[in-house]
């Protein structure tokens, strides 16, 4: 038994998953709380990726400083996204909401394509490159980093959500907003928040994303597959879920790419293998959803 | 009063679009030039940056050919479409500037996936096509022989026999290879090749399997390698996937005696490597740093159009791709395709690249410019042609030096 390549494998997994759990956080909370599946949810981790590049290049902000300025910046970029495209549809059919959330996604992603190229864009720092070795296995600097803010991002969230005041107004509405704002609860304004706080997520898994890997126009579009394959995974609006629902992601692909003959080619069509594989057996998720 | 309004709102319209059809008459007249179309791909993030270099090139020609005052007494009309990296929009793009644009000329290309499925396609029109891009014979063996069809990438052949004819350099021997490739007829066909090559040599290979083009993720793949302790990692790939390979393999401390891959010039390899992206070696068609002549006054202009660029060798590819069409214009007298390609034929061009003549290939082609491949190496930051000898401005390092010690 090849001791070290299992444990590289496992290493490599876990650390994946948190840069796919800081993506799918925010996709989590929306539509926990708004019931409302965003299609441009990537695109916002996009533009963060992008806010972390040009804060680099322009300002020299190392991108590890740039996690909480992005966030910010993504935070004030879903506020008005919100309230002039998500707010009108909140009644409509869900087939209207998800045509709009996927326009903006289009327009988003070509609108940096004109602004910013094609190009890929990859920030280095002096480390970029460096790695611990634990034993037998190596684990990359940044990618631990990604990882364990992730991990503090969702710890983060919940306290939000249980301690905070304006936290328990989103998991009330999110349980019944009728009730909700018969109760006093300015519902507008906790969706407005929500979503506020889903975008800053996004932007600051953004900054990670830029670390990890490069940026370029589509990088949300790309993620946002696996973050949807995460929901699924995880249960639709839990977040906790979606932790759980990246290991599991990030240590199949991990361990398919390294043992399954060809798996290099299968790692990246396994998280919709796995869609498939769940929506038939257990359609509320793994974990079930927070509506059950 | 409403009705007034609207009727007189109606007739405005009505005025403004009987003159914009004469505005548009006139310019049409006016507007006699020799039309060449360029399909690129400008915005999947792989392709994307040897497309804009081709864009670049193309433009420093247009340039000149527009300045010296055109050809034929005409100027000359560049329309660049876009092919997104999708082979439908490829097709559809080469099929409008045929038959809309009517070019008498079809320039540009790069992805062997893309140029197959829109060769298929064009092919009934018989366009007279000076390609570009495309490496896979595949694309060879199915339109080489089309007496319409040009090409001046070479061919993946080109490229593998070059790959095993430098590891027979290198001493100590290496006798171990991972091969690891894109999965689209670029990667597939050169690792044909490359395996057959190599195995009839004698070389061993440990590792030999696919990966998709811009994954996130290299390091099972790595680690798999890592696991079968080749002397030699060899990986065909698009530019985003060599920046991560390199990354991730540092990251997981993954050791070969060499790194070894296809087109490391691009422009963004040092800004998104720095020093990790050292010792790398590669096979390629040409770097700014080569001894020609020609290359040295072209780089100069190069220089003056893009300041503080570095250029990978599809600049001056497009560059003598649109010099060399107009010069079998001038050449042809016509822009008349039997006579366009009669002229084609016969051209003997001194380009950046070195001289382009159009010679008959290995496996079917009829028109094949480029031929010859070189090696090269990063060594502190700069690239270093190291094989053949003949060429080689440097001296390779090998084996490469463990992460650590570096």
């Amino acid at each position: 038994m090849d001791w070290a390549s299992f444990l590289q494998s496992l290493a490599n997994g876990i650390l994946i998953a948190g840069l796919y759990a800081a993506v799918t956080l925010g996709l989590t909370l929306v539509l926990g709380v708004m019931g409302i599946v965003n299609f441009a949810h990537g695109e916002l981790v996009m533009l963060g990726a992008y806010s972390t590049f040009w804060l680099f290049t322009l300002l020299g902000i190392d991108p590890m400083l740039s996690i909480p300025m992005s966030g910010l910046i993504l935070f004030f970029i879903g506020l008005p996204i919100y309230r002039f495209t998500i707010r009108p549809i909140l009644k409509d059919p869900p087939l209207n909401q998800l045509l709009l959330t996927l326009g903006i996604s289009i327009f988003l992603q070509n609108l940096a394509m004109i602004l910013w190229k094609a190009d890929s864009r990859a920030v280095i720092t002096s480390y970029s490159g460096m790695s611990l070795h634990l034993g037998m296995v190596h684990v990359g600097l940044t990618r631990l980093v990604t990882f364990l803010i992730a991990v503090t991002l969702t710890i983060f969230l919940i306290l939000f959500l249980y301690k905070a005041r304006p936290g328990r107004a989103m998991r009330a509405v999110s349980e019944n907003n009728t009730a909700s704002w018969l109760i006093g609860i300015n519902v507008q304004k906790t969706y407005l928040l929500a979503f506020g706080v889903a975008s800053g997520l996004a932007g600051a898994s953004g900054a990670l994303v830029s670390t990890i890997m490069y940026t370029f126009p589509m990088v949300g579009f790309k993620l946002s597959l696996k973050a949807f394959c995460i929901l699924i995974l995880g249960g639709l609006g839990n977040i906790p879920g979606a932790l759980f629902g990246s290991l599991i992601l990030g240590l199949t692909e991990s361990f398919v790419g390294t043992y399954a003959p060809e798996g290099s080619g299968w790692a990246e069509g396994i998280s919709f293998m796995l869609i498939m594989v769940i929506l038939i057996i257990k359609p509320t998720g793994l974990a079930g959803t927070r509506r059950e | 009063m409403k009705k007034k309004g609207v009727r007189f709102i109606l007739g405005l319209f009505g005025i403004g679009l009987i003159l914009g059809g004469f505005l548009n008459g006139g310019s049409v007249m006016a507007q006699d030039t020799i039309k060449i179309g360029a399909v690129l791909p400008l915005s999947k993030a792989a392709f994307a940056q040897a497309g804009e270099e081709q864009r670049r090139g193309l433009l420093m020609a247009l340039e000149e050919i527009n300045q010296a005052g055109g050809v034929l007494g005409k100027k000359v009309e560049l329309i660049i479409e876009d092919d997104t990296g999708e082979p439908s929009v490829g097709i559809a793009a080469a099929e409008k500037l045929l038959t809309r644009d009517k070019v008498v000329a079809l320039i540009g290309g790069y992805s062997s996936t893309i140029t197959f499925a829109q060769l298929n396609a064009i092919q009934r029109l018989e366009p007279f096509v000076a390609w570009v891009g495309a490496s896979s014979t595949k694309v060879e063996h199915e339109f080489g022989p089309k007496r319409w069809f040009f090409h001046y990438h070479p061919w993946d052949y080109h490229r593998q026999s070059t790959i095993r004819d430098f590891l027979l350099t290198i001493s100590p021997r290496p006798k171990t290879i991972a091969v690891a490739y894109e999965d689209g007829i670029y990667g597939t066909t050169s690792r044909d090749y490359v395996v057959k090559y190599l195995k009839e040599k004698g070389f061993e290979i440990v590792f030999d399997e696919r990966f998709k083009s811009g994954s996130s993720d290299f390091t099972p793949m790595l680690t798999k390698i890592k696991k079968a302790n080749p002397d030699v990692i060899y990986w065909v790939a698009y530019a985003g996937d060599t920046t991560l390979i390199m990354k991730q393999s540092k990251e997981i401390d993954f050791n070969p005696k060499l790194f070894l891959s296809v087109a490391i010039n691009f422009p963004q390899y040092k800004d998104s490597l720095g020093a990790t992206g050292d010792y790398v070696g590669g096979v390629d068609v040409w770097i700014p740093g080569m001894k020609l002549q020609e290359t040295v006054k072209w780089m100069e202009k190069f220089k003056k159009a893009y300041p503080g660029r570095t250029p990978e060798y599809w600049v001056p590819l497009a560059y003598t791709n649109l010099l060399t069409v107009v010069d079998a214009i001038k050449r042809a007298g016509s822009t008349e395709k039997e006579k366009l390609i009669a002229a084609m034929e016969k051209t003997d061009y001194n380009s950046p690249l070195g001289k382009m003549t159009f010679k008959k290939s290995e496996e079917g082609g009829l028109h094949q410019a480029i031929d010859e491949q070189i090696i090269t190496q990063w060594q502190a930051g700069v690239s270093h042609v190291v094989y053949p000898a003949s060429k080689a401005t440097g001296k390779l390092i090998y084996p490469t030096p463990d992460w650590k010690n570096r």
